[in-house]
């Protein structure tokens, strides 16, 4: 449930999302070419689809978003492939709403980039055999931790209580360990076969 | 298509074969019988929401806590709008008289989705590989 949907923030936490997203979106999207068109429209679809798997869990419905997956594969431009899947994810599913688009955008996105930088971290050991599988895991677990980190730090901000924000914790831990274990399987296997796209080999 | 392009297809085609069967979240409030429920769009009860009704003036006429299968029997004969709110973000408004929008049918619009993204990324290849062969000749 990494969406908010429409109705539940003020219209100035609104305007100030869509404001940060636009600047995210200009600042990571120089990164953006042709040449990287058909990988970014593909993880993007992943990242669209993955919002349809998802459980129901102490008394709410959470659900996959691979947002660490695409940081490790785009970079930077995770951010402007996150924006679009959010914004198909309210057009065809009805995930969020459209004045808060640009506040479920700049939270997904960022988890995202979080996901990206924690995996640069592996170049910090060049000899670690097992490098990009473990900050792979952690990756996509710290993309999972970061996302429901702007989640609830959003909800916290516009005045939902502190149970509120310990539930949406509480009932994404499977959600981290899920994505941890799924974007450290495909670093491996990506490692292994097409090392080339992962971002910066 | 290229062995990058395959991959990826086939991730988000693993993604999306479990997704038609379970579809995705979203709160859902619907009036039947004189009780209201509230759902999540796969289904499940969400015995966390607080409905709230009020009247013309937006004032609330009643606010209580669902059972625990999602439903609640009518409190308040007339009102205006009602809203369910599980507390977590999801939100969902009932309006007499009110018909919601059409929606196409999960799986019909995921493959809509993935259509736009794949066409996408073919227009990418197509480019690149037109671009690669203007450099080679």
């Amino acid at each position: 449930m990494a969406h908010i949907q429409e109705g539940v923030i003020t219209g100035t936490m609104a305007a100030y999302g869509f404001a940060m997203t636009g600047a995210m979106s200009v600042l990571t999207g120089r990164k953006f070419s042709v040449q990287n068109l058909s990988k970014v429209s593909m993880v993007t679809a992943a990242v669209f689809c993955a919002s349809l798997l998802h459980f129901p869990l102490l008394g709410t419905s959470v659900h996959f978003t691979f947002v660490g997956l695409a940081g490790i594969l785009l970079g930077p431009m995770s951010f402007l492939s996150v924006f679009v899947a959010v914004f198909f994810q309210k057009m065809l599913f009805q995930h969020g709403g459209f004045t808060t688009l640009g506040i479920n955008a700049f939270n997904i996105g960022m988890a995202a980039m979080a996901g990206y930088y924690i995996f640069r971290l592996r170049f910090m050991f060049p000899r670690w055999n097992h490098a990009v599988t473990v900050f792979g895991v952690l990756a996509g677990f710290g993309a999972a931790v970061a996302m429901v980190g702007m989640l609830a730090g959003t909800l916290f901000f516009i005045g939902f209580p502190l149970s509120s924000v310990a539930v949406v914790f509480a009932a994404h831990l499977p959600v981290m360990i899920g994505e941890g274990l799924a974007t450290g399987f495909l670093a491996a296997a990506l490692a292994r076969t097409k090392r080339e796209n992962l971002f910066h080999e | 298509m290229s062995k990058q392009t395959c991959f990826l297809l086939l991730v988000s085609l693993l993604v999306l074969l479990p997704g038609t069967h379970v579809h995705a979240h979203r709160l859902i409030l619907t009036l039947e019988n004189n009780s209201f429920t509230v759902r999540y769009d796969d289904g499940t009860a969400a015995n966390r929401a607080v409905i709230r009704i009020l009247d013309e003036g937006e004032r609330v006429l009643w606010e209580g806590s669902v059972s625990e299968g999602g439903t609640l029997e009518l409190p308040v004969k007339n009102f205006a709008k009602v809203i369910a709110d599980d507390g977590l973000g999801h939100r969902a408004t009932y309006t007499p008289g009110q018909k919601t929008g059409i929606q196409l049918p999960r799986p019909l619009a995921a493959a809509l989705g993935l259509s736009v993204f794949i066409f996408i990324a073919s227009l990418g290849r197509f480019f690149t590989e037109k671009k690669r062969c203007a450099q080679k000749g």
